[in-house]
């Protein structure tokens, strides 16, 4: 079991040095970052100035190590816009409204997901069911930035009920998580969906019948219970999802969160930025589909002594 | 589901995919308009329907004027172009990679199996972002960048599905004959795997689809003046308060495109690997 997850941290370590190789040496490969970052109206000095400030005039090898040797102590260099401040310091302080619109958005694909699989489940071959499983197919096609403006055209610009964009209370959370749950609550309904048909057909849900329970019971307690286990083990890949989904939700709302401080920094080629928030984001990632590895050897321990 | 129903909704998806791609190919010489360039006093006009609407312009201009349906017909032929070059080479190269590693194995399939675990671990979306925008948009490139986020799952199939064949009892007897292993994989490996992977690609220009539009909409896809739905939906974003239509209805057309396809791989799955869906 430890062994599991100590090895699955090494990989993560190894993927991450791999990600900061590219990231590297993607913008070296493609041209000078200094000239890159200040554009075409910069004088000589300035460049020169920005490329023995950035260390950029020592070899790449001794660049390259510098740079993972400092973000190993947590120093990711300053951003080049403004007054410069620390990049991780900027992170730091985005990754809290990113979170909180991923923990938001997963809340409601948990409760909008759940008890629509189940009732589909409950009447399965019915209208009901149909309309569930046509829900759950929409709404893993549905492109998520365009779901993401209609949302805004019908709740901002037509009924006036919610905020086109902003941070702020609840108001401002429901839109961009609406927007970021729907892949998931599509997911979570067909999972459940499928773990419900299972366990009603199962013998201790016979018995749970027999015994005289109430439907109610059977199928909220019983059933639910036996076929919500599995979908544990999917939380962290979703959260993972919703953390590069953040890019494109972001940007739409305006959320001010590491996904949309990627992408603007990627756009401006604010260098130090954009490498710090791809290792972060990177990292998020994949520690997050990690946990979900992990829960998935603690639920099913039939897993714990596969290598693989 | 029976079976006769079963057939007739394969058919009718089948015809719909069948007429998408006729009009992708028609587009340049059917469309009622330029696509690439609008009259200006015709900017923002509202779909025919609405007031103030008129029959040439059936779904509208957009806020240089130019007509939206023609935009959205020569934007399949984008849309459709990219999937099926993207979804092309990953299928290559990911089965490439994934036969040599399983008819290899050994270190050679450690080590690229290796490489795939790490290209599917990766966050690729944001990858594909960051490279798209330090290589610059275009069409080849995006057709690059979408092929490398997706060829490491061809190659986990094709390596798994190679394994299974690889020790079947003809394939034994094909090399116990004297046969080279090129010719074994050419002769016995590729024809038996190619179900699964025929699915999975056709599964996958849904996820291209959508993939090339999130991409085209943040501005790292096809370079504009070209008609992409993604960016067609970007242009018209500022002007959701004033005029939905631009942006909603290439929504609408990327919705259906992608809805139509999976149907299309799922149907595919049903007949191509039918010991898979016993369901």
């Amino acid at each position: 079991m430890s062994a599991i997850v100590l090895r699955r941290a090494g990989e993560l370590f190894v993927a991450l040095l791999v990600m900061s190789l590219i990231v590297f040496g993607l913008g070296r490969a493609l041209g000078d970052p200094a000239a890159l970052m200040l554009g075409n109206f910069a004088t000589e000095e300035d460049r020169q100035a920005l490329t023995r400030d950035l260390g950029l005039d020592r070899p790449l090898g001794v660049q390259y190590l510098t740079f993972v040797g400092n973000a190993l102590r947590g120093d990711l260099g300053r951003s080049i816009s403004g007054d410069r401040q620390p990049v991780m310091e900027i992170i730091l302080s985005r990754l809290p409204a990113s979170l909180q619109l991923a923990g938001a958005a997963l809340a409601l694909s948990l409760a909008a997901g759940i008890p629509l699989g189940v009732v589909a489940a409950v009447k399965r071959g019915t209208w009901v069911d149909t309309s569930a499983r046509i829900f759950a197919l929409l709404g893993q096609s549905i492109p998520v930035f365009w779901i993401g403006i209609v949302l805004i055209y019908v709740f901002s610009v037509r009924m006036r009920w919610l905020p086109t964009s902003g941070y702020g209370g609840l108001e401002h959370f429901a839109l961009p998580a609406t927007t970021m749950a729907l892949f998931t609550v599509a997911a979570i309904t067909r999972l459940t969906r499928v773990g419900m048909i299972e366990a009603l057909d199962s013998d201790y849900v016979r018995l749970a019948r027999m015994k005289g329970l109430s439907e109610v019971k059977v199928i909220w307690k019983h059933a639910l219970s036996n076929s919500v286990l599995p979908l544990i083990t999917y939380l962290g890949a979703f959260l993972a999802t919703m953390i590069t989904g953040a890019v494109v939700v972001e940007t739409i709302f305006g959320w001010p969160g590491i996904g949309r401080l990627a992408y603007e920094a990627i756009l401006d080629r604010d260098y130090p930025l954009m490498q710090a928030v791809v290792l972060v984001m990177t990292a998020l990632f994949m520690s997050l589909n990690l946990l979900a590895d992990v829960l998935h050897v603690v639920v099913d321990p039939r897993l714990r002594n596969e290598g693989r | 589901m029976s079976r006769r129903k079963l057939e007739k909704s394969t058919m009718a998806v089948l015809a719909l995919f069948g007429s998408l791609v006729a009009l992708a190919v028609v587009a340049p010489s059917i469309v009622p308009h330029d696509p690439y360039s609008g009259d200006l006093a015709n900017r923002l006009q509202p779909p025919a329907w609405l007031p103030g609407g008129d029959f040439l312009y059936p779904l509208g201009t957009d806020a240089v004027g130019r007509d939206l349906l023609s935009r959205l017909m020569m934007g399949a032929r984008v849309s459709l172009l990219i999937a099926v070059f993207a979804v092309a080479g990953a299928t290559l190269l990911g089965s490439g990679v994934g036969i040599a590693a399983g008819y290899a194995g050994g270190w050679v399939d450690s080590l690229l199996m290796r490489l795939v675990d790490l290209a599917i671990s990766l966050p690729m979306i944001l990858l594909a972002l960051l490279v798209g925008v330090l290589i610059g948009p275009s069409l080849i490139n995006i057709v690059i960048i979408i092929g490398l986020v997706l060829w490491a799952q061809f190659a986990r199939m094709a390596r798994n599905e190679t394994i299974r064949v690889k020790n079947l009892a003809y394939v034994d007897f094909a090399r116990a004959a004297g046969s080279s292993p090129l010719r074994i994989v050419r002769e016995h490996i590729v024809p038996n795997i190619a179900g699964p992977l025929i699915v999975l690609a056709t599964l996958q220009v849904g996820t291209v689809i959508v993939m090339e539009a999130a991409l085209s909409f943040l501005g790292v896809g096809v370079p504009p003046p070209a008609p992409a739905w993604g960016s067609m939906i970007a242009d018209g974003r500022s002007y959701v308060f004033s005029a939905w239509w631009i942006c909603i209805f290439p929504g609408v057309a990327i919705l259906l495109t992608v809805l139509v396809a999976n149907f299309l791989g799922d149907r595919l799955a049903e007949s191509l690997t039918p010991e898979r869906h016993r369901e």
